[in-house]
């Protein structure tokens, strides 16, 4: 495993993800949603997961935190948090984790909170799970305190309010609330500001960084949208239909994308003042996980694809500047393309 | 490798993070039920009795035999393979009667389901096209007529028109319209905001064009489901009253009469209630059955896939 | 939250008023109504009495304020039958009625909620197997039907039960059963369908990934919201289940009022009839509203629409 600037770490990773495989055991055939992901976070990194809809990156999440639907089972590989394996853990086990050291915050702030409880209750639920078990008083101050850093105005009077009265905005920091009330070492973020207007979205995203960095704890961030990772991620793993095709710091991956496709979202990003007439896309469209392509998932879409890349799917290799990337074009020119 | 489980059996299924596996679930079980046996069977006695009951019953069932009365089904001490399910207190042989008796409860069953939908869905169309007022005034009818239980409004109407079989067929129909109305309401409302009704309605497209050309062929589907449905409420009615003696009148009889004509005797002579009442079950069941596979079959959503 | 209140008893009112105009309806739907309100040995000069009283000689709209201003008054005619004002005998006879329903309701709604509850959290086991075909079968069995087999084979067989009256706890328990079934089967279904949806739902992941144990998530978080739509379905079950009762009275000849309008209904008894369907109606309605208040404490949007 690397991350960039390795000299700057200390220890260990705080989350080290290897191999990990989940598929989706449907009636019409094996979907295999993460197939073979590794990569790890450091305590105090914000780490972005970018891909397309469907590529596995909300399903890597649901691994991690081990909320998995019915017929959707992790097959292999390990997911180790602070040095212990949380696959080989019962699930009552895994349970002790979430909201204490693991905390997670959904898409769609209208559905994550419960529509018939108010805000202050569910908060407060987040509290009366610490040992030993704070009084009423001490929970009702702790979650005046947590909304109010999450900069909700007047806390006190809208503990009351039921989340159909608060904005899409400060929903979602209600729900960053609950989530951060225990100081949890990582924070997984799937996709927090999609549902946002674009402009909360960066009020959201300020709000997020600063606690993670006052905190120190470790962020995994989910998303579709590199501008989203440029101003927030330390690091960043870019997923392609289940696996991990780069990975490497931002600055890095932003200025010298070793993988083909990394390098088309790059150029599909619009600029200001740029010439062009034409936005850029990527020809063709993500496979079906049921049927996925020979050799590397990406050929087809592939402006360089050789021979080699239909028969054998390339392995990660480190990339110059920091990173990894599986490409073969990386093993056989050892350069990155232009 | 091995397999780690995570997660527990209750969990459901979050559409959102796999969208393709919801659909493949419904296909999948779209494939297994093609046709709804479970259905045909147990509706098989009421339309086949239905239709040719009178053709088929081995015994003529009007004429009164009172030597022959109250003999037990035929497995039984005292019964006789000619009276297969035993004979009632008139000496009718009680198959013959079932399969007679069908062909009423089918014919009210049938007359009043479309009663109460023709009413239904045009009271339906007009509360959810219109609106406002007409709107309104319609829904309000609604709940005057749900605050009634249903027996009790056809006792009303048994009291003031008498009981009978066209007493029966008229309470069922200002019964059940409102299923009808409610559903239909709905699908209209939402219907209408859709985009194509108001692309014809900027194309000058006249109100009853639209309702008849473009609402009523995506609606039509859901009134079939709620048709079935309601046949099965029809039939258990029609038998709730036929045993209190107020629905259809001799010469006459359902399944539900027959239960009533052998009531005091009931005690001694089980078979009447009990294989009268199973042929009721077994058709109420039918129809709900079928709805439920017709309610499958025609999910939109499934017809695109 | 007070105009909620205030708009949900002025819609009471009306649905009220219009059931009163559905019975006054009912009695003028035959020629000559005067004949359904006196006694068969009336004579022409007491007839001509009784239509000055009701005012048929007026208008349609007058005769209705006649009606309504009588109502008012308590006045609901004399029961022919047995010669008392109708509304007291009806009075009488609700008691009953409304503490089988009560029981009823109760037995289903634990029954229900908790087979729904396993149900939902349990898919494809045997457990929910038998629990939904169980639900299925109770919404295809007549409750008059069971009641006559619960009848003949725990009271008349096995003597476990009287068979007819209200002396005794164990009077209670055959005839709860009969109508209970129904509202499990109901109760169940919505549950069920309701915790699927719920449970699939982003806010009760939410609820595990915050480390809330399994047994918090259904039953605090879960539960509350599919118990909302049972709420809304209760009204529409008590209708539903004291219609059902009229039959099952009839069959253990239980002193409710179900009985009483049947058997007013074939000795010709108008009053006594329009007496009793008002009377329940009212009952409805009024549980009606007092669901609709409770929905808006249930559910905390809804006081704010």
């Amino acid at each position: 495993m690397s991350g960039p600037e390795e000299e700057t770490r200390g220890g260990e990773p705080l989350l080290v993800v290897r191999d990990l495989r989940t598929y989706a055991f449907t009636k019409a055939g094996v979907v295999r949603a993460v197939d073979g992901v590794s990569f790890c976070v450091w305590q105090g990194e914000a780490m972005g997961l970018v891909g397309e809809s469907g590529c596995g990156k909300s399903m890597t999440c649901h691994s991690i935190i081990g909320l998995l639907p019915p017929q959707v089972k992790v097959v292999g590989g390990s997911i180790i948090f602070a040095g212990e394996d949380l696959l080989a853990k019962r699930p009552e086990a895994i349970s002790a984790y979430r909201g204490k050291e693991i905390a997670m915050i959904l898409q769609d702030p209208l559905m994550s909170l419960n529509p018939v409880f108010t805000v202050g209750n569910q908060v407060a639920e987040v509290f009366r799970l610490d040992k030993p078990k704070p009084t009423r008083r001490g929970v009702t101050e702790k979650v005046v305190e947590i909304l109010t850093r999450v900069k909700i105005p007047a806390a006190e009077r809208r503990l009351h309010s039921y989340p159909f009265e608060f904005s899409g905005g400060m929903r979602q920091r209600v729900v960053a609330a609950m989530a951060v009330a225990r100081s949890p070492r990582l924070l997984i973020a799937d996709e927090p500001t999609t549902a946002l207007d674009v402009t909360i979205q960066d009020q959201f995203l300020r709000l997020l960084k600063e606690m993670q960095v006052e905190s120190g704890m470790a962020l995994l961030l989910v998303t579709h949208n590199l501008g989203i990772v440029a101003e927030v991620c330390d690091s960043v793993a870019i997923m392609y239909a289940g696996r991990i095709v780069e990975s490497g710091s931002v600055a890095r991956v932003f200025s010298q994308p070793a993988h083909p496709y990394t390098q088309g979202l790059m150029e599909a990003v619009p600029r200001i003042g740029a010439k062009k007439k034409r936005l850029y896309q990527i020809e063709g469209e993500p496979p079906d996980l049921c049927c996925l392509p020979s050799g590397c998932y990406f050929h087809p879409r592939c402006a360089y694809s050789r021979e080699r890349c239909v028969r054998e799917y390339p392995p990660m290799v480190e990339v110059d500047g920091g990173g990894e990337a599986a490409c073969w074009l990386l093993v056989e020119e050892g350069l990155p393309h232009e | 490798m091995m397999v780690r489980i995570f997660g527990r059996k209750s969990y459901g299924l979050a559409a959102a993070d796999l969208p393709d596996l919801a659909a493949l679930k419904r296909a999948a079980r779209r494939r297994r039920q093609r046709v709804p046996v479970g259905a045909i069977i147990l509706l098989g006695p009421l339309v086949i009795f239905g239709l040719f009951g009178p053709w088929i019953a081995p015994h003529d069932i009007m004429v009164v035999d009172s030597a022959n009365a109250l003999r037990p089904p035929a497995w039984m001490e005292g019964g006789s393979w000619s009276y297969l399910l035993g004979t009632d207190k008139f000496g009718r042989d009680l198959l013959s009667v079932l399969m007679v008796g069908a062909r009423t409860s089918l014919i009210v069953c049938v007359v009043g389901v479309l009663f109460a939908g023709i009413i239904g869905v045009v009271l339906g169309l007009l509360a959810g096209y219109f609106g406002k007022w007409i709107d309104n005034l319609i829904m309000r009818i609604v709940d005057v007529v749900m605050s009634i239980p249903g027996i009790l409004f056809m006792l009303l109407l048994a009291a003031a028109l008498g009981p009978g079989i066209k007493t029966i067929i008229i309470s069922m129909g200002l019964l059940m319209w409102c299923g009808y109305t409610r559903v239909m309401r709905g699908e209209v409302l939402s219907i209408k905001q859709r985009d194509f009704v108001a692309m014809a309605k900027v194309m000058g497209i006249g109100q009853s064009r639209i309702l008849i050309r473009h609402i009523l062929p995506s609606v039509g589907s859901t009134v079939i489901v709620m048709a079935t449905l309601q046949a099965g409420g029809a039939i258990m009615m029609e038998g709730g009253l036929s045993f209190l003696g107020l629905g259809v009148q001799p010469p006459y009889t359902t399944w539900g009469r027959i239960i009533a004509e052998n009531r005091n005797v009931m005690t001694t002579a089980w078979w009447v209630p009990v294989f009268a009442g199973l042929l009721l079950i077994m058709a109420i069941w039918g129809f709900n059955v079928l709805g439920d596979w017709l309610r499958d079959v025609m999910d939109p959503k499934m017809r695109r896939r | 939250m007070r105009r909620f209140i205030v708009k949900r008893l002025l819609l009471a009112v009306v649905t009220l008023l219009g059931v009163s105009l559905i019975v006054f309806v009912a009695a003028r739907l035959t020629g000559d109504p005067v004949l359904l309100f006196a006694p068969t040995t009336a004579t022409e000069q007491q007839l001509d009495e009784l239509r000055a009283k009701m005012g048929l000689d007026k208008p349609i709209p007058v005769q209705f304020l006649i009606f309504l201003r009588d109502a008012a008054r308590g006045d609901f005619g004399i029961s022919l039958r047995y010669s008392q004002p109708a509304m007291t005998l009806a009075l009488k006879r609700l008691g009953p009625t409304l503490e089988l329903a009560a029981y009823a309701f109760i037995l289903g709604l634990l029954g229900g909620v908790l087979l729904g509850i396993t149900s939902a959290t349990r898919p494809g086991s045997l457990r929910e197997r038998a629990g939904t075909t169980f639900a299925m079968l109770g919404l295809s069995v007549p409750g008059f039907w069971l009641a006559v087999i619960l009848m003949l084979v725990f009271a008349v067989k096995l003597h476990w039960f009287p068979t007819s009256g209200r002396e005794g706890a164990l009077s209670r328990i055959l005839p709860t059963i009969s109508v209970a079934w129904v509202a499990v089967a109901q109760i169940m279904r919505v549950t069920r369908s309701a915790m699927l949806e719920v449970l699939g739902s982003d806010y009760i992941k939410m609820a595990r990934i915050k480390g809330l144990r399994e047994r918090v998530v259904i039953w605090k978080h879960a539960l509350r919201n599919a118990l909302v739509p049972v709420l809304g379905i209760a009204g529409f079950l008590v209708a539903m289940l004291i219609g059902g009762l009229a039959l099952v009275e009839s069959v253990f000849r239980w002193p409710g009022i179900g009985s009483l309008l049947i058997e007013a209904v074939f000795a010709r008894d108008f009053p006594l009839v329009q007496a009793g369907v008002l009377l329940v109606s009212a009952v409805v309605i009024f549980i009606n509203l007092a669901v609709d208040l409770l929905y808006g404490i249930v559910d905390p949007r809804i006081r704010y629409e």
